[in-house]
């Protein structure tokens, strides 16, 4: 191979009437020349600059990770979550869990949507705060429900990581009455899964691991080229930390990127903003009276469809429907840690429900029974709100819309859970009392 | 962005260091070329490399025959090429269609079958450094002879995606230094260069890029002045997008010993449009000026072709930047900006001169003339042609 170079014969254009538009000569317009100060181009000391600055970062972004710099956390709000392009970490969320419970408690770690994270609820009055109230001293709660995650996404890898590390753990999760999901989450908090997988905070499970290889090799181009992206960017972070450390910034110290949410001073440490829900409406005007109470009324009859199906004797479940969805929730959790998951069903206003028809009355009813059956099938602990408690039901007042809980819908929820979390936490053997009830 | 991938990061961090120290040149020549090559092909796909080979392979081939009639041949094949790739579906869909919808249904399901879910990755780049190459060969330039130099002429990494859009007389030489003498001041020269570009495209870019796509949709209920602001946003955007991308490209050829072309010269303290377009996508603009306005005719026949030829011009350097009307209109308009801006003092007589001499004596005026000019254009660059007008018009008035 030759590297001569050719030899150029031809001068470069400089007819005249090329002069409308020529550039200008090159010399001088390299505004990094003019800039750079001598000593930045001192190759040794620059050089050892970097590498040691490199470095610090990594050491610091290590440290972060099993730091909890979340003070008086209750739940994430907008501001430290992705709405707002924030991303927790699950080292962060892991760490926040073992520097505030000891090994003795029974920590329980509460997933799920919005309805869970307690959206409609003010700080003051936020469910998971009264359930920590009447488990008592032996549990500690966490509440890293997030708004738009399914039932096994996010918060359910940090229990996973926990079981997985021998710490007592019960996963508590809402789900709407059709929801399933995939074993890797969805788009917007999947970057949790695969930040727990290749940091190696998931039990290892082959059986998983095969069904998120088929679940991937079924996507599209672009989605399986984002999630390469993801895991390749997630294994750079289990060496040095740049998530950790960014996300700690970002929380403590100044955030780098413009949302909507945050425009009046989108640069702020995260940590400065309040956790602010509305009060909800009266109940008089809070459903019928809400701009949104079409859409979610429509939300509401929609979501059982394709579950159920016109027969001559009326509306019947579509039986390959609950089988797929029984298969999908087999799928999302370990064979061992089922148990430790407990699964509500969520429910609606009575007001909500008594503006559509009785047949799909009927087959909302229908479709949470029979999501509770699939979940218990598929190895899970479940149980409908709305079948619950007979002599505590939940009302209109318990609502702020058709199916977030205000703070005493929250009240209601929290005596639910603590009665099941107590009794399960027997079940499990992890305590011989069951809290202070 | 490629250049922000991991999959980059990552493959990058394990080459640069082979590079650099791999004394020997060929050693460093055929890691560089390798390393060409698996980053074409991981980005582009199989579907995106192969046309590119097969026209490399027929411009390497023409130009070593010096044939001008063959050279010629090749051009038209890139032009084919590039407009069979990038504009088929723009042509069927917003010409064809108008004038024979049967027709037009017919070519569009021949197009579906026949075109790539998109074009090859980066074809307008290498359909006009083929050009370049063809048109200087065929001019009595000396074509490549190395095939492996060729080859690196076509898929050096840095420049690949989005240019600079480099000349092969300058190209080549400065790839033979790198090779031979690429050393620890270049790297690190390179490295302040990538990180610069970096900052401009991921921290301010990436910013603006947030905010113009969550006020677009309240663009009307803004004040005047914050539709101004948006509009000023617009254009430091595509700025420090592009040319944050145009210093990572220049300084990771730079970390190779590689010096590519500059791109950007303070294009918004431009005096006027001309100012503007010598200092904006130079090596765009010097392209379109060498292959398209001079062999036009230039400004060597009159006032009249001098602004036609220019017009054209624009309106095909409008096109390049992608299919739709939008484009075409944005090259127009500045093609029109051009002409007049080159010509108002001739053809409006004593109101030309003294408008001139007004921009000369107040040159902050000539400036804010211009900006707003540049501005109020990239409307058209971002928006499809309807909303575009109607968010020009919203500049002006309080509500439509």
């Amino acid at each position: 191979m030759t590297v001569a170079a050719p030899e150029r014969k031809s001068a470069p254009p400089q007819n005249e009437s090329g002069a409308d538009f020529r550039p200008s000569p090159l010399r001088g317009i390299d505004l990094y020349e003019q800039l750079l100060h001598p000593g930045m181009l001192r190759v040794g000391p620059c050089l050892v600059g970097i590498i040691v600055g490199f470095l610090a970062c990594c050491i610091a972004g290590s440290v972060v990770a099993k730091t909890n710099f979340y003070e008086n956390f209750h739940r994430f709000t907008d501001y430290t979550s992705p709405v707002t392009l924030y991303y927790p970490t699950v080292s962060q969320m892991v760490a926040m869990v073992n520097l505030q419970s000891t090994p003795n408690q029974t920590v329980v770690i509460v997933g799920g949507n919005s309805i869970f994270n307690g959206v409609g609820q003010r700080a003051s009055e936020i469910w998971t705060d009264k359930l920590r109230e009447q488990l008592g001293h032996d549990y500690a709660v966490f509440n890293f429900a997030s708004c738009g995650s399914q039932p096994f996404e996010g918060a359910y890898w940090v229990a996973e990581s926990l079981l997985a590390r021998g710490r007592k753990v019960l996963y508590v999760t809402v789900a709407m009455p059709t929801a399933g999901g995939a074993p890797e989450g969805g788009k917007v908090y999947g970057y949790l899964y695969w930040d727990a997988h290749e940091k190696k905070f998931l039990a290892r499970s082959p059986q998983r691991d095969a069904l998120v290889e088929g679940h991937v090799a079924m996507m599209g181009d672009k989605e399986r080229e984002r999630i390469a992206e993801l895991k390749l960017r997630m294994q750079l972070d289990r060496l040095v930390h740049f998530q950790d450390l960014w996300t700690a910034i970002g929380y403590t110290q100044i955030f780098t990127v413009w949302t909507q949410p945050t425009e009046a001073s989108p640069f702020k440490a995260r940590r400065l903003y309040a956790d602010l829900q509305p009060d909800p409406a009266p109940v008089a005007s809070r459903f019928a009276g809400s701009p949104t109470f079409d859409r979610e009324l429509s939300t509401l009859r929609g979501y059982c469809d394709g579950f159920f199906e016109i027969q001559p004797t009326g509306w019947q479940p579509r039986r390959q429907s609950w089988t797929n969805l029984t298969t999908e929730m087999k799928g999302l959790v370990p064979d061992q840690f089922k148990r430790n998951c407990l699964v509500i069903i969520a429910s609606n206003p009575p007001y909500s429900l008594s503006k559509i028809t009785s047949a799909e009355r009927g087959r909302i009813a229908a479709a949470t029974a029979k999501s509770e059956q699939c979940w218990k099938t598929a190895g899970y602990h479940a149980v409908a709100a709305a079948a619950a408690s007979a002599t505590d039901k939940f009302e209109d007042e318990d609502f702020k819309d058709c199916w977030h809980l205000t703070g005493s819908g929250g009240t209601k929820m929290a005596a639910l859970v603590a009665q099941r979390v107590a009794t399960l936490n027997q079940e499990l053997g992890f305590s011989d009392r069951g809290g202070n009830q | 962005m490629i250049f922000s991938t991991y999959w980059f990061l990552v493959a990058v961090a394990i080459f640069l260091p082979l590079y650099f120290f791999v004394k020997n040149p060929r050693v460093r020549f055929a890691a560089l070329i390798a390393f060409c090559m698996i980053f074409h092909t991981h980005f582009a796909g199989p579907a995106g490399v192969v046309p590119i080979i097969i026209l490399g392979v027929i411009t390497y081939l023409t130009a070593r025959t010096r044939n001008p009639l063959a050279c010629a041949a090749s051009i038209i094949l890139c032009v084919a090429a590039l407009c069979f790739y990038k504009y088929t579906s723009f042509f069927v869909s917003e010409l064809l269609a108008h004038i024979h919808p049967v027709l037009a249904t017919q070519a569009s399901k021949q197009a579906s079958a026949l075109l790539p879910a998109a074009p090859p990755l980066a074809i307008s780049f290498f359909a006009f450094e083929f050009i370049h190459y063809l048109y200087e060969v065929r001019r009595g330039g000396e074509p490549i002879k190395n095939v492996f130099d060729f080859a690196q002429f076509t898929l050096f990494f840095p420049s690949l995606v989005a240019g600079p859009i480099k000349r092969y007389s300058d190209f080549i030489p400065s790839l033979h230094r790198g090779l031979h003498s690429a050393n620890a001041h270049d790297v690190l020269h390179g490295f302040y260069r990538v990180m610069g570009g970096f900052f401009k495209k991921a921290v301010i870019a990436d910013n603006l890029t947030l905010y113009i796509t969550a006020t677009t949709p309240r663009f009307a209920s803004l004040s005047l002045g914050e539709r101004w602001l948006f509009v000023a946003a617009i254009a430091l955007r595509i700025y420090f997008d592009f040319s944050g991308y145009t210093d990572m490209a220049i300084g990771l050829a730079r970390m190779t010993g590689v010096r590519l072309p500059q791109n950007f010269n303070w294009p918004y303290v431009a005096q006027n449009i001309q100012d503007f377009w010598q200092r904006w996508h130079i090596s765009l603009s010097s392209w379109i000026r060498d292959y398209v306005y001079i062999p036009l005719g230039g400004s060597r026949k009159g006032l009249l072709r001098k602004v036609a030829n220019g017009i054209l011009a624009f309106a095909l350097c409008g096109l390049w930047h992608g299919a739709a009307w939008n484009f075409l209109l944005w090259g127009l308009y500045h093609g029109c900006g051009l002409a007049v801006c080159s010509s108002y003092r001739k053809v409006l007589g004593p109101v030309g001169a003294f408008m001139g001499g007004f921009f000369d004596r107040i040159p902050m005026a000539s400036w804010a003339v211009t900006m707003v000019f540049v501005s109020v254009g990239w409307l058209l660059f971002f928006y499809p042609t309807e909303q575009a007008w109607s968010m020009a018009r919203l500049l002006f008035v309080s509500a439509l």
